[in-house]
């Protein structure tokens, strides 16, 4: 019962969904108006899920005094911080959280991210070899989109032709032909996936084990 | 001697890209930014709809991807209001309520003539992703019972006309991850709804496939896509918060010195490469 259940439980919501998404009849758009509050209600609950399961992470590498215990300080200390300025003073424009939000999370997150720019420069300069026609290939067009895709590219002219136009020929065709062909094979990828678990044949999302 | 410049120590590449990055700032010029055709469709897109119609801006990310999405939604949000045309704000980001609050507190204080709740209204997050998409299309009163600031649905005038994808004329994803795929199956291809994208740099190539289909009805790709928008809505006199369209502009410019400096140092490595690899070297 125990693995039978949640198996006949995926079989009759998923056959249920695929059956509402054909039919306009009015008790199964209650049915489907239903399975989606559901999902939001179940969706808001996996974020407490996740941040049990993250401060108890943190908690145990400080206890352990693990590699780097001394972050998992920075993190707990964040996460109360932030709790008690959302419950004692509200989340909205102006308040201490907000502020806290505006001028510390929001720098420090685009600070870490543009961090990429000098990693980028030293792995292009490192990795980015002309070894064969593939890589030469590959090295070319990510001039001529680097350099297309910022306003210095258009000085870059030939007659009719300029870089920018060059480089949003290239990411019109050759690179949406590509991406379209990823698209569709992870589409096709997804259908499968979907019914097998419907039917039962794909049971990893059960745990391990029998 | 090209084995050294091979080996050269990342630090000194590190303070290049500084340099490059810094020095536009520094000086703040502006270089000429000309608008690609992903970018012009979303502008027509809203110019060419009438005063009172509906756009839902969806603003799914946190501020790691802040510098490059922010300015679309100040571009976005300026064309709009000045046209008349009705915003809502929402995020399916957990993190994403914080950078609606920044777009908001400059438009209340550029365009005091818009009201809240009568021109634009703000959402807030709803977890749940699909759930929340498809809901709106079912009716977007159940998903948001109350706006970000705890006020019902029901006591805001622009949102009494306002259930489903029938009343929005378009929704615009902003997001630096896989959000505005997430609209165009479950709001394009179940509701018919239009829908629009402003992404990241790194994110925008896979979205070219949707805007060759018309999936997509415009595309921002990037810093680039923000400052193309910026432009065009500045030329067309709908710009009331200048210093965005300014600060973007710069930042072009200091992504141009940076792109450069890579594409020399790509130059520079290869050349190394090439007399290395002549002299029996690896």
């Amino acid at each position: 019962m125990r693995r039978r259940g949640p198996l006949a439980l995926a079989f009759i919501a998923g056959v249920a969904m695929i059956i509402q998404f054909f039919s306009p009849h009015p008790a199964l758009r209650t049915v489907y108006n239903e399975a989606l509050n559901w999902y939001r209600i179940i969706s808001a609950f996996t974020f407490m899920l996740g941040l049990i399961s993250l401060m108890r992470s943190h908690i145990t590498k400080v206890t352990h005094k693990r590699a780097g215990w001394g972050y998992s300080i920075v993190t707990i200390v964040s996460f109360i911080v932030m709790t008690i300025l959302g419950f004692a003073y509200g989340t909205g424009a102006g308040t201490p959280f907000d502020k806290m939000y505006e001028y510390v999370y929001a720098p420090l997150g685009a600070t870490v991210f543009s961090l990429l720019a000098f990693y980028l420069a030293s792995a292009s300069f490192r990795a980015f070899r002309a070894r064969n026609i593939d890589a030469t290939i590959l090295l070319v067009v990510a001039i001529i989109i680097m350099l297309g895709r910022v306003p210095v590219g258009s000085f870059i002219k030939w007659g009719k032709f300029s870089l920018p136009g060059l480089a949003e020929w290239i990411m019109a065709y050759p690179n949406m032909a590509a991406q379209r062909g990823l698209l569709i094979g992870i589409a096709l990828g997804a259908i499968c996936m979907s019914l097998k678990i419907i039917l039962g044949i794909e049971r990893s999302y059960l745990g391990r084990g029998e | 001697m090209w084995q050294k410049v091979s080996n050269l120590d990342r630090r000194w590449i590190y303070l290049g890209v500084a340099i490059c990055a810094a020095l536009p700032l520094i000086l703040e010029f502006i270089l000429p930014i000309p608008a690609t055709p992903p970018v012009k469709r979303l502008f027509d897109a809203i110019e060419n709809m009438p005063p009172g119609h509906f756009i839902l801006l969806s603003m799914d990310f946190e501020p790691s991807t802040m510098p490059e999405l922010l300015p679309m939604a100040y571009a976005i949000t300026q064309h709009a209001l000045s046209r008349g045309i009705k915003v809502g704000f929402m995020t399916l980001a957990p993190a994403g309520p914080g950078m609606i609050e920044i777009v908001l507190e400059d438009i209340r204080k550029a365009y005091p003539d818009r009201k809240y709740g009568e021109d634009y209204v703000n959402f807030g997050y709803k977890p749940g992703l699909s759930a929340v998409i498809l809901g709106i299309g079912e009716d977007i009163h159940r998903v948001f019972p109350r706006d970000a600031y705890g006020t019902p649905l029901e006591d805001i005038p622009m949102m009494r006309e306002i259930h489903n994808y029938k009343q929005i004329d378009l929704v615009i994803s902003l997001s630096g991850a896989g959000y505005p795929d997430a609209w165009l199956l479950y709001a394009n291809a179940r509701y018919g709804q239009a829908v629009a994208t402003g992404a990241t740099a790194v994110m925008a190539p896979l979205y070219y496939a949707y805007l060759a289909t018309g999936q997509f009805v415009g595309m921002l790709g990037g810093l680039k896509g923000a400052a193309e928008y910026a432009e065009l809505v500045r030329k067309a006199g709908y710009m009331r918060i200048p210093e965005v369209q300014h600060r973007v502009g710069v930042q072009m410019s200091s992504q141009s010195f940076v792109h450069i400096y890579i594409v020399l140092l790509i130059i520079v490595g290869n050349i190394a490469f090439f007399f290395i690899r002549r002299s029996g070297g690896r």
